[in-house]
């Protein structure tokens, strides 16, 4: 990973977002779905969906799942606080390279950008989320984290798709983005949820025009049915036929090209299926790497895989608001976790060691910026040397659940937990972005009437 | 009476990476013990190749490249036997990833050791695994000196490889214990006298060793690592536990994902009374009047390396012919580069919409081959049920729902009434899309 050019980045950006379909394309775009005699249903489906979404202003909710247990002490933290600098020691971050915002507490030197977007009063940090831990390890957490069941029980399925089995209205309403499968918090018992790749290639059952392959479509679709087979016969059956139905529609956000760094391609593909507006109101994005027992600093850049990890979030939430059309960027809610945080104490090998409480980010103009939840104190640590928890995870969960998806915590977690008043209406206009992304928005405000015209149905 | 053809064909998908039509009928008739006796013998297997095979210089990833399509190769054309399915499920077992090695020589090593030692005892196939440099380096142990506890490795080895996590199986205090075992089990590193080339090689460097008592597992002692591993396996420490954890992944992988705690318990009560013999537990699973349950059958789906292999031991086509690592790794499974420590998933983890459009990519480029190659050729002197049949045949399904052959027979009539020439590709590309197919 090495440091990236925002700037060139932007430009290639500004030369083929996801600009909107102009006429011309659009009407391609429609007969060639119409024309498809095998996706004579779906099509449709899909663009009721899109007249119902069109006029919403739902909340639109953006999973980061850092994973590997990012160190939020070192992402977000007082670093000029002794005891920091004692138990941190050459990984301490050094306070002058370090994005301050009140309360003695700054962003890593990488997060520039999120910084500039707290101080605009876009970005809320809730501090010391966790869970009752009963043990540190990645994946009893990330799937204790993702199923959040109601029983206790790992696994089964999480909590965006409890809330997708009871709320989904087709295909679209819940993306996993980056083609590495329907993470765990996403898995409904029912709810179908659409696993983007990476790069599209050519996205089989999207060629609705072509005759030669609609015999093929077909029956696929009829293999997809429910049938008298084994489960899971069954089950390879739907998702074939599913992503014969999906491949259309998503299609159209492959067109431009994405850009190489992997998690701003992610980010920037979750902005153009938004924009594309089918009704979409979970996505997840992956960013792997953060289990950083090694080469926290250092590492093949120099600078320490922390630090490039971060830098290329940074850049990702940057640019996934700028692609976002300013109706879209109204709506979004982006909310950063991770499965725990990293031991206070440095391990010596410039590295740190699985650890509990972590810092929850949200980013949006719905979001309420500021702080919330106590910060662990750095001079009451538990047993191991561990930060305390001083918020039960699923209050935040809470708090999304009813503040951006529009239901009752207890229907999706088992019972209430108390919310943080922290998602509301949008705040100030984004005045303070960069310059940059400003002319990008305005380009794009520019072919609103592209965007009006795609997205109003004409039949 | 002895194994019919969707018996011969269910042992092969599962125990072996499948076999052709033919390949199964060789089974037919035979007892279970025979049957299964005879996968379990590997002496006749092909020898294997040296690292110079794969050796790219510099570049790291060609070498993986090279030593996945040997790998794919070797799955589809060796004789079936049990040792391709289990090196893929210890490789599963024992994730390690280059990505992070960063030196596929050390990954290709310690293939060689799950070869070698993956038929025999758990706990020595461990101690090799354990002190192989691919591991140490994979899970940080190359840093986990004195005074410095690095707990990465100690974790998994408890939680992944061995115990399994769950109340009561190992605590927080068995971590920093274990960690302080391991400390000095490194790797030689950067010396002077490498001219500060990174020596991969493991050493045990005791003025890094945490000396002392530590308490693991409730026992006060100067713990050292391999006492550590006797532990783990011993029937009076944690051996009870490892054999659970062990036999119930290796039944998930092989039979099922829902096993009942009463067939855990037997399956792992012997094999903790053999000695943790691999081979006699895989034999015993096998053996299971539940493995060869007609409900058992198509219960598991399979993974691209087993789609893939399967496809291309029925058409011939080896890795040269195309791309297979890049192919596999759109499916989500990239050789040597498992996602995480915890190794790759099973049958939900597999299905997304993004994984079904690289499956059905490959069947749609592939089928551009059939008539060239003559896959399902010569068609037009049949009825429909008769192509139908063929195509059942050639992918070896034996057992079908009536909608997945009313299905595939629509394809065949609506193809030959509207677009006839098309007979030379689509009953090939319909057969590889039968959920069947992509089923275990």
């Amino acid at each position: 990973m090495t440091e990236f050019d925002f700037d060139q980045l932007a430009t290639r950006m500004e030369r083929d977002p996801s600009r909107p379909l102009n006429l011309m394309e659009r009407r391609r775009f429609l007969q060639g779905a119409l024309a498809a005699g095998g996706a004579a249903v779906a099509v449709p489906t899909m663009f009721a969906e899109q007249a119902a979404a069109q006029a919403s202003t739902d909340t639109i909710v953006v999973t980061v799942t850092l994973a590997g247990g990012n160190d939020g002490l070192n992402t977000f933290g007082p670093f000029s606080n002794g005891r920091y600098r004692d138990a941190r020691r050459n990984l301490a971050i050094n306070p002058a390279a370090a994005h301050p915002v009140g309360d003695n507490m700054s962003f890593h030197p990488s997060l520039r950008r999120l910084a500039t977007r707290y101080r605009r009063g876009d970005v809320a940090v809730v501090r010391g989320v966790g869970e009752p831990l009963l043990d540190r390890s990645h994946f009893s957490n990330l799937a204790r984290w993702q199923s959040a069941n109601p029983d206790g029980k790992i696994g089964g399925t999480g909590w965006i798709g409890r809330w997708l089995d009871a709320e989904a209205v087709g295909q679209f309403s819940g993306l996993a983005i980056g083609g590495r499968g329907v993470p765990l918090h996403f898995r409904g018992n029912n709810a179908d949820v659409t696993d983007l790749p990476r790069r599209a290639g050519a996205l089989y059952g999207s060629k609705r025009t072509e005759q030669r392959d609609q015999r093929m479509y077909r029956a696929i679709r009829q293999m997809g049915k429910e049938a008298n087979r084994g489960p899971w016969v069954n089950r390879v059956g739907q998702v074939n036929a599913q992503a014969i139905d999906a491949a259309q529609a998503v299609s159209q956000a492959y067109k431009a090209e994405l850009p190489e760094e992997r998690l701003v391609s992610d980010m920037v593909l979750s902005a153009r299926m938004i924009n594309l507006n089918l009704g979409t109101r979970v996505l997840n994005v992956w960013q792997n790497g953060y289990d950083t027992h090694d080469n926290q600093i250092g590492g093949n850049s120099g600078v320490g895989d922390h630090a490039d990890l971060l830098n290329e979030l940074d850049v990702a939430l940057d640019v996934f608001f700028s692609t976002l059309t300013p109706a879209m960027a109204e709506r979004v809610v982006v909310m950063v976790y991770s499965e725990f945080g990293r031991r206070v104490e440095a391990n010596g090998s410039n590295g740190t060691d699985h650890g509990t409480a972590n810092h929850v980010f949200f980013l949006g103009r719905r979001v309420k910026g500021g702080l919330y939840g106590d910060p662990p104190p750095l001079n009451q640590l538990d047993d191991r040397g561990d930060l305390r928890v001083t918020m039960d995870f699923r209050d935040v969960y809470a708090t999304v659940i009813e503040t951006a998806l529009g239901v009752s915590a207890a229907s999706v977690l088992g019972q209430g937990y108390s919310t943080l008043n922290l998602i509301g209406e949008p705040s100030a206009p984004e005045s303070a972005l960069s310059q940059r992304a400003n002319e990008i928005r305005a380009l794009r405000e520019k072919n609103a009437d592209d965007y009006l015209l795609l997205h109003t149905p004409s039949f | 009476m002895g194994l019919n053809r969707a018996e011969a064909a269910h042992l092969l998908r599962r125990a072996a990476m499948g076999g052709t039509t033919a390949q199964i009928d060789t089974f037919v008739g035979l007892e279970r013990p025979q049957a299964v006796n005879r996968l379990l013998n590997t002496s006749n297997n092909p020898a294997l190749p040296g690292w110079g095979r794969f050796d790219s210089g510099d570049k790291d990833w060609v070498a993986q490249e090279k030593m996945v399509e040997w790998w794919v190769d070797r799955m589809v054309t060796a004789p079936p036997t049990i040792e391709e399915k289990l090196t893929l499920f210890l490789h599963d077992h024992f994730a390690t990833a280059r990505d992070k090695v960063e030196d596929a020589r050390l990954m290709w090593d310690q293939h060689v050791v799950l070869r070698q030692h993956g038929q025999g005892s758990f706990r020595v196939l461990l101690e090799k695994i354990s002190f192989g440099s691919a591991m140490l380096i994979y899970l940080d142990n190359e840093s986990n000196v004195k005074g410095a506890e690095q707990e990465n490795f100690a974790r998994e080895l408890m939680e992944l490889f061995t115990i399994g996590n769950g109340p009561g199986r190992f605590t927080e205090r068995d971590v920093v214990a274990m960690a302080k075992a391991w400390t000095g089990h490194n790797t030689v590193g950067r010396t002077r006298e490498n001219n500060w080339q990174y020596d991969p090689t493991y050493v045990f460097k005791p003025e890094e060793h945490n000396n002392t008592t530590k308490t693991l597992f409730g026992i006060a002692q100067n713990w050292n690592a391999k006492d550590t591993l006797n532990a783990l396996v011993d029937p009076s420490i944690k051996g009870p536990l490892t054999a659970q954890y062990f036999a119930q992944k290796m039944f998930k992988f092989y039979v099922h994902t829902n096993p009942s705690p009463e067939v855990i318990a037997q399956l792992s009560g012997d094999f903790l009374a053999g000695g943790m013999n691999i081979k006699s537990l895989l034999r015993d699973i096998l053996m299971l009047d539940e493995f060869w349950d007609k409900n058992t059958r198509y219960a598991l789906v399979k993974s691209p390396a087993e789609f893939m292999v399967d496809i291309m031991r029925r058409t011939g086509l080896r890795s040269a012919d195309d791309s297979v690592w890049w192919r596999m790794q759109g499916m989500g499974m990239s050789l040597f580069d498992p996602p995480t420590v915890a190794g790759w998933g099973a049958n939900d983890y597999w299905l997304s919409t993004a994984r079904a459009w690289s499956k059905s990519n490959y069947v749609n480029n592939l089928k551009w081959q059939s008539d060239k190659r003559g896959w399902l050729q010569n068609l037009d002197h049949l009825t429909d049920d008769q192509v139908v049949n063929v195509i059942l045949t050639f992918f070896s399904i034996f057992e079908v729902s009536d909608q997945t052959r009313d299905n595939v027979k629509v394809l065949v009539q609506t193809t030959r009434e509207e677009r006839p020439w098309a007979m030379k590709y689509e009953p090939f590309a319909v057969g590889m899309f039968m959920p069947e197919v992509q089923c275990a």
